[in-house]
C-alpha cells in the first residue's frame, strides 16, 4: 500500500513559525518519522510540501493517475479557501485523511470552514505533530486488516 | 509513579440501534487500547444530556484526560454549547480533551466540532471505532510529554 502525505503553504516553516502552536520539530523531522513508521507496517510513504495551490492540485491528480492508495492532506490555509483542492479530492477514489496540527475549529472564525473535510473520509486535528505518525500507523493497521 | 486515568464520555444514544458500531465494540476496543498505553479507563454512556453535563463538569477534576463523543440525542447547537461550557468550567488546568465522532460530520451535515475555552482540544471524525484508539494513543503521548516536562 502506498500513501502520499501532502502539506500545504507555510508548513515548510515548521519549527520556526509560532512554535507554541505548531511545536519545534521541522517538517523534515516529521517526514523522516512517517517514512520510517510506514516502512515498519509495510507502507510506502511519500511526503511532500508546496506553497502553491496548483502544485497541490497536480499532486492529487498524480495520485489519481498512479493509483496511490491513500492521501493524507494538511492543506494549511488552503483548507479554508480552495475549491480547486476540494474538486481534485472529489475526483480521487482512494482513502483521504484531512490532517491539521492544531485544531482549526478552536482558532479564528476564518479557519472554521474547511473545503477539504466534505471531500475527505476522515478528519484529524489538534493532536500536534504526533498526529502524522498516528495517521500512518492507523493506515498501516487498516492495510494489514484488509 | 501515579497512574493516569482517562474518562470516555459518550452522549445519550451515541450508539443507537442500527448504527455502524456497537457500544460493546467501542468499549472493548478502548479497554484494550488503554491497557496497551498504561492508562486507567472509565467508559460511560450518558442516559440524558444533564447526566453528560454533570460528568463533563467533574471530569477535569477526577481524571488526567477526557475523550468525549457528543453525538446521539443532542440538539446540534444548544446542547453542544451547554456541553462546551461544562467542559470548560470543569477543566481549569487545561487537561487534554479529544472530541471523537464515528462518522465524518462534515459530510452528514449539521454537527460541529466542540469549542472548549480551556485546554487544547483534539478532534477526530470519520474513523469509526478506530477514532477512539487514535485518540487514546494521542492522549497517552501528550500525558507522557507533560510528565517529562514536570519531572
Amino acid at each position: 500500500m502506498n500513501v502520499v502525505v501532502i502539506n500545504g503553504p507555510n508548513l515548510n516553516l515548521l519549527g520556526t513559525r509560532e512554535p507554541e502552536i505548531y511545536g519545534s520539530d521541522t517538517l523534515a523531522d516529521i517526514a523522516g518519522r512517517c517514512i520510517k513508521r510506514g516502512a515498519k507496517c509495510g507502507l510506502q510513504v511519500g511526503f511532500k510540501q508546496s506553497n502553491h495551490e496548483g502544485e497541490i492540485v497536480t499532486w492529487i491528480q498524480d495520485a489519481i493517475e498512479d493509483g496511490t492508495n491513500a492521501l493524507v492532506i494538511n492543506a494549511g490555509a488552503y483548507t479554508h479557501t480552495s475549491i480547486a483542492i476540494h474538486d481534485a479530492l472529489r475526483a480521487y477514489n482512494g482513502y483521504t485523511v484531512e490532517l491539521h496540527i492544531s485544531n482549526p475549529h478552536n482558532r479564528e472564525a476564518f479557519r472554521h470552514v474547511s473545503f477539504v473535510s466534505p471531500a475527505a473520509d476522515a478528519v484529524i486535528a489538534g493532536l500536534g505533530i504526533k498526529g502524522y505518525e498516528l495517521v500512518i500507523e492507523m493506515l498501516g493497521e487498516k492495510a494489514n486488516k484488509n | 509513579m501515579t497512574s493516569k486515568s482517562l474518562i470516555i464520555l459518550n452522549g445519550p444514544g451515541s450508539f443507537s440501534a442500527g448504527g455502524n458500531v456497537s457500544a460493546e465494540e467501542v468499549q472493548a476496543l478502548c479497554a484494550q487500547a488503554c491497557e496497551q498505553q498504561g492508562l486507567d479507563m472509565e467508559f460511560r454512556i450518558a442516559a440524558s444530556l444533564n447526566e453528560l453535563l454533570d460528568w463533563a463538569q467533574q471530569a477535569g477534576d477526577t481524571h488526567s484526560a477526557i475523550i468525549v463523543n457528543p453525538t446521539g440525542k443532542m440538539a446540534a447547537d444548544d446542547d453542544q454549547e451547554k456541553l462546551e461550557a461544562a467542559l470548560s468550567a470543569g477543566n481549569n488546568s487545561g487537561k487534554p480533551i479529544v472530541d471523537v465522532r464515528i462518522s465524518n460530520i462534515f459530510v452528514d451535515g449539521d454537527q460541529h466540532p466542540l469549542k472548549v475555552a480551556t485546554g487544547k482540544t483534539g478532534f477526530i471524525c470519520g474513523l469509526g471505532a478506530e477514532g477512539y484508539r487514535l485518540a487514546i494513543k494521542s492522549i497517552a503521548s501528550k500525558l507522557e510529554m507533560s510528565a517529562a516536562v514536570t519531572s
